[in-house]
């Protein structure tokens, strides 16, 4: 007995349905008649989607890190797409780019001494754009971000994008200073570097900044300071950590809240959870025992924290055993791979749209 | 469960109605029970549901196991208030639930899809949805058509372009 015919709105029912974290169910959907195509590139059916599975972040789809047996920026190396689902971007592999960020969408490469590479995994488009000039850097940084207000990053591409490119140098005094200057893609200019003193090292840590309200924020090494780009008012600022432990190691997160949080691992079997309140500073939120969460605990071999992904509360710890991706509320545990060498990971996360790439022309063909 | 039932029919539900499949069969269930169709609730509201209700787009058998499904989902209102049979309706209503979907072949769990849609009543359509949902991954395009009969109205050019752009989607 053949099957009856559904209804346009059942069909739709039912492609609502399909997993957002096995976006190789959505592409082999959209491969079965223009009809389902259609409809699953449609926006109004993607928002119904997110909504339905009630998703605030976008899946998780792959990991960004470098390749090099060096950890000296500068050198040779390759950047690598990791998946962990089906989906997979036109090139896995960048050669000669050193990753800096991932966000929105959008994966940020130095690819030169003085320039960066912004890349879309999902469309495969790739903007090149040179450093400010005059920015104060032995060593430096970068943060890519969705230009649009209000956007929820779901479906973004092609968007008009901010870059925030962050330097740190002794001025002639032998002080510590650090610069930054963020460009728009819509105006093609860097503004005018805004810079910071501080007594102590600003050395940039190579780790994921986090956006928390309207600020970008970048680690320095060990976290001993926070530097702190304001995106309206264009100015840099440090922020001290509540407490900066020598043989530890800290990763920046946002907070339950939405608000800057501070993940400190004490060198010893804790990590300290902080979040950075509004009139209130610093607030110690919660303190993860590493004895009860990773059975091979071992604190003669130390731990990293490597990665954050944004709109979650997990992070991502480096071990001798392999590389964790943690979640902090339930405080579940997870293998990522075996690998070392790893000592940041960019997490890649986006919904996956059937027809978002270079053949773009030929998905609006098929849709006329 | 009898219990449950008994209350529902006590707790204002007690009025009967019959529904007619389109072949003809008649079902007679209590207000409470058809009132989980959000259809024949609006039915029951605007008092036209005297010389019983016409249901011209469900067949018998598969009105069957919609009353079945009405039934068995009356319970949850009127036990709520009784956490210790609460907990355990629950558990025997997914049970209830997983069997009816999992025993399902697929026209008739089409035409269940169908019904629930018709009917409006939407813990039933979606449960079936996902069902469907959950069938289509690890299919490919080829086997999607067939579960679904549809036919596929891409040029070989324009298939050939669409599973090249997301290759990976494709290996099987």
């Amino acid at each position: 007995m053949a099957p009856p015919e559904l209804t346009d709105d059942v069909v739709e029912e039912i492609l609502l349905r399909l997993p957002p974290d096995d976006p190789s169910c959505s592409a082999r959907a959209s491969a079965v008649c223009k009809p389902w195509r259609r409809l699953l590139s449609d926006p109004v059916f993607l928002r119904r989607h997110r909504a339905f599975h009630r998703r605030r972040a976008p899946p998780l789809l792959g990991f960004i890190h470098h390749v090099s047996d060096e950890p000296a920026r500068r050198v040779p190396s390759f950047a690598q797409f990791v998946p962990t689902t089906a989906f997979r971007p036109a090139e896995l592999e960048h050669k000669n780019c050193w990753p800096l960020d991932c966000r929105h969408g959008r994966a940020l490469f130095q690819s030169s001494n003085v320039e960066l590479t912004i890349w879309d995994p999902m469309t495969g488009d790739v903007r090149r754009q040179r450093e400010p000039y005059g920015t104060l850097c032995t060593f430096a940084t970068a943060a890519v971000l969705c230009a649009v207000p209000g956007c929820d990053h779901h479906d973004c591409h092609g968007g008009p994008f901010v870059l925030v490119f962050v330097g740190n140098d002794e001025d002639d005094d032998g002080e510590e200073i650090a610069s930054a200057s963020s460009y728009s893609s819509e105006t093609g200019t860097w503004t005018a570097a805004s810079t910071v003193h501080h007594d102590d090292s600003l050395e940039l840590e190579s780790k994921p900044s986090v956006l928390a309200g309207d600020a970008v924020h970048f680690l320095t090494y060990f976290g001993k300071a926070i530097l702190r780009y304001d995106l309206t008012k264009l100015e840099l600022s440090v922020i001290l950590p509540p407490v900066a432990y020598g043989d530890g190691d800290a990763l920046l997160m946002t907070a339950e809240d939405g608000e800057l949080g501070l993940a400190l691992f004490d060198g010893e079997a804790s990590i300290h959870l902080w979040a950075r309140v509004a009139g209130a500073g610093w607030v110690r939120r919660n303190v993860i025992d590493l004895y009860a969460v990773l059975p091979f605990f071992d604190p003669v071999h130390s731990l990293s924290l490597v990665g954050f992904a944004e709109g979650t509360d997990i992070i991502f710890l480096h071990t001798i055993h392999g590389d964790y991706r943690m979640e902090l509320k339930s405080l579940q545990i997870s293998k990522l791979w075996e690998k070392d060498r790893c000592f940041n990971i960019f997490p890649y996360m986006s919904f996956f749209v059937p027809g978002r790439d270079r053949t773009n022309c030929h998905r609006q063909q098929l849709q006329q | 469960m009898a219990a449950a039932a008994a209350e529902a029919t006590t707790d204002g539900g007690g009025k009967m109605i019959i529904l007619i499949s389109a072949d003809g069969k008649r079902f007679e269930v209590t207000e409470a029970v058809a009132s989980q169709s959000q259809l024949i609730s609006n039915m029951i509201e605007d008092d036209c549901t005297e010389n019983g209700v016409r249901l011209p787009n469900v067949d018998g058998d598969i009105l069957t196991m919609v009353v079945d499904y009405c039934n068995m989902h009356a319970g949850d209102a009127a036990a709520a208030g009784d956490t210790m049979k609460a907990s355990s309706t629950e558990e025997e209503l997914k049970k209830f639930d997983a069997e009816l979907v999992q025993a399902l072949e697929n026209p008739v769990l089409f035409k269940l899809i169908l019904a629930a849609n018709f009917l409006n009543i939407k813990s039933l359509l979606d449960m079936t949805c996902q069902r469907v949902a959950d069938m289509m991954s690890g299919k490919t395009p080829e086997q999607m058509r067939e579960t679904f009969s549809i036919e596929n109205d891409f040029t070989p050019e324009e298939e050939a372009a669409i599973r090249q752009e997301n290759a990976w989607a494709f290996d099987d």
